[in-house]
């Protein structure tokens, strides 16, 4: 057999491969210890700088066929109202189509733009022929109010590490971790207890859990209007949570004591989400596109303005912005897992917000007392039983190393990045 | 000088130097250190977030059953002017001062007993208060983080649509939620103050 002939020169590579990944390592770890120490002296639960990395594309959800059709969305004009966002217009962005989403010179969606942090107004609706949102450049004013969760300025040059997402692929659903908040929205809690184990899921057509707030259309979020398709795709991400301006509203875990109590569900498609906007223009009883169930049998315990409870043992799980002109319930009714409660929708009282379902569980976790619990393992659990669907942490989905993204510092620079 | 070097040697220098690699990159943020799995109320990123024993079932928590101290429930109940009402719960009713007869009407719907508990609305014309009484807590499990400072008897806190009260008598568990109306500001609607009041002036209803 002939002899393996090499040179001194690749004897030495990987040795000099080793070198330099010992070095690119102290670099992102550099990079890591800066970003912390910038939210230290930020103050911990403040937003970090907008991240122009656009998000990887979005993969359709089960019934999605792909990037749906353009069209108007967001509810017409509203009073005040608390803690929620509302609908409105987004800021203009460069014409540049996120992943899934329509092209230039289509008539784009319109997102909500709440206004303060706790009383968000809603705004009329653009012209449907307005050019179409595109997704955050360097330089793009990010959206804020007044008494809200406005992002500060960017103050310094951060990297901020980034997962490459693969799609989700049939017969599964992607999600990010318990408490993985998105970035600069707050800081969440890794709890993995199914609080509700065996609940049925509560939207019944796809549904996706994201932020309403720090998502596209949302108040502190990127250029984009509600019925965009990033906010119609894998993976769902936590935001029970997620910070809110002022008062106190605790939770069982939340380090924070300023939080979302609950968890914004999506329901339906980016297509779905514009017809309900028509709807909603034409007449708010029409909204009916999303239909939405009781999680488990019990009976209907309150009805309030713009909430519905259903109570079940030791749990209160609690509805919020369903199509109250359309409910299925009555105070008092007994239910059972799967029977209808009503529709997703805005309703806000005499305000209207984006259209979602916000879900609580509150609990009498003993030892404790009655509390709100994070749903989002409930209903990680409960989403992929009702569908079938295998569901995939985004950390198992994600086969490749993370990377680490560049992000402009204040002068609008990028920071470096191994 | 030789330089010709066998196959074996190449093969043990790239073993070294990923043997390196490795090591460089425990010291990445997103690898799982001990220290960080020890307190698990901190934001990690991602892949440590996600390194659990229990995806995606998640962890299951135990329902258990408090006992009630119906004693020194009728012993209260007896210096109170009380309700008369023939319900019948499995922990004793509170009430606020302002209810009467009716609102446990059953013809009302607003009054419910369950296997656990009961539950109560009674309207208001700035706030509605729902009162959800049980004996049935959710024994968390280990892995889930829980509140590091000491439970308060009175634990008050804002929400969505206005506040809500907490607190335990006679060995169940109470929940007082002050749903505020017309979409006001919820310290415009209802303050810590002024739930403590109405809380304070709770009545017994009924008895088992």
């Amino acid at each position: 057999m002939t002899p393996i002939k090499t040179r001194r020169p690749l004897t030495l590579a990987p040795i000099i491969i080793a070198a330099l990944a010992l070095s690119g390592c102290d670099v992102v770890q550099r990079e890591w210890e800066r970003i912390q120490n910038w939210r230290k002296e930020q103050g911990g639960d403040k937003p970090l700088p907008p991240q122009p990395t656009p998000a990887p594309a979005p993969a359709p959800g089960p019934g999605e066929t792909g990037p749906a059709a353009p069209g108007p969305a967001g509810p017409g004009p509203a009073a005040p109202g608390p803690a929620e966002p509302g609908p409105g217009d987004a800021q203009p962005a460069p014409p540049t189509p996120a992943p899934g989403e329509p092209a230039p010179g289509q008539p784009a969606p319109q997102p909500d733009q709440p206004q303060s942090g706790q009383l968000p107004v809603s705004q009329p609706d653009a012209p449907p022929d307005a050019p179409p949102p595109g997704p955050a450049g360097p330089g793009a004013p990010a959206p804020a109010g007044p008494g809200g969760p406005a992002p500060t300025p960017a103050p310094a040059p951060v990297a901020i590490p980034v997962e490459p997402v693969r799609p989700a692929r049939p017969g599964e659903f992607l999600y990010y971790a318990p408490g993985d908040l998105k970035p600069g929205s707050g800081t969440g809690v890794i709890d993995e207890t199914v609080y509700a184990p065996g609940i049925r899921f509560p939207v019944a057509t796809t549904a996706f859990i994201n932020s309403q707030v720090f998502g596209a259309g949302g108040m502190s979020g990127p250029p984009g209007g509600q019925c965009d398709g990033p906010n119609f795709s894998y993976p769902w991400r936590e935001n029970f949570c997620e910070q809110r301006a002022g008062r106190t509203r605790a939770t069982l875990n939340c380090p924070s004591k300023a939080v979302h109590q609950g968890v914004d569900i999506r329901g339906g498609t980016s297509s779905i989400c514009r017809a309900m906007a028509r709807a909603l223009k034409v007449d708010r009883t029409q909204v009916t596109q999303v239909e939405v169930i009781a999680v488990e049998d019990g009976v209907i315990s309150n009805v309030g303005t713009y909430t519905v409870e259903l109570r079940a043992g030791g749990r209160i799980y609690r509805y919020l912005h369903l199509n109250m002109a359309k409910l299925a319930v009555t105070q008092g009714q007994a239910v059972k897992a799967g029977d209808r409660v009503g529709y997703l929708s805005s309703d806000f009282g005499d305000a209207a917000t984006t259209f979602h379902l916000h879900f609580e569980i509150k609990a009498n976790i003993a030892g404790v007392g009655w509390t709100w619990v994070s749903p989002y393992m409930s209903l990680v659990q409960a989403y992929g039983r009702d569908r079938t669907l295998a569901a995939v942490r985004v950390a198992d989905a994600t086969p490749a190393a993370p990377v680490v993204a560049a992000v402009p510092d204040a002068s609008g620079g990028q920071a470096a990045a191994p | 000088m030789n330089l010709r070097t066998p196959a074996t040697a190449v093969l043990a220098a790239t073993c070294l130097a990923a043997t390196l690699s490795v090591a460089a990159c425990d010291r990445l943020p997103w690898a799982p250190k001990p220290s960080d799995e020890a307190q698990p109320q901190q934001t990690q990123p991602p892949a440590q977030a996600a390194s659990g024993p229990q995806r995606p079932e998640g962890t299951v928590p135990v329902e258990v059953e408090s006992e009630i101290d119906w004693p020194a429930a009728r012993q209260d109940a007896s210096g109170d002017a009380g309700i008369a009402v023939a319900v019948t719960s499995p922990i004793p009713i509170l009430a606020p001062s302002t209810a009467t007869a009716q609102s446990f009407d059953p013809a009302q719907k607003n009054f419910g007993v369950t296997a656990d508990g009961y539950y109560a609305k009674f309207p208001g014309p700035r706030f509605d208060m729902i009162v959800n009484g049980t004996k049935t807590g959710i024994l968390a499990p280990r892995s889930a983080p829980l509140p590091r400072e000491p439970v308060k008897d009175f634990s008050f806190n804002y929400s969505e649509t206005g506040a809500e009260v907490a607190f335990s008598r006679y060995g169940a568990s109470y929940l007082v939620t002050f749903e505020c109306k017309n979409n006001v500001a919820p310290e415009q609607c209802i303050t810590e103050d002024q739930a403590r009041a109405a809380i304070e002036e709770f009545i017994l209803v009924g008895s088992s």
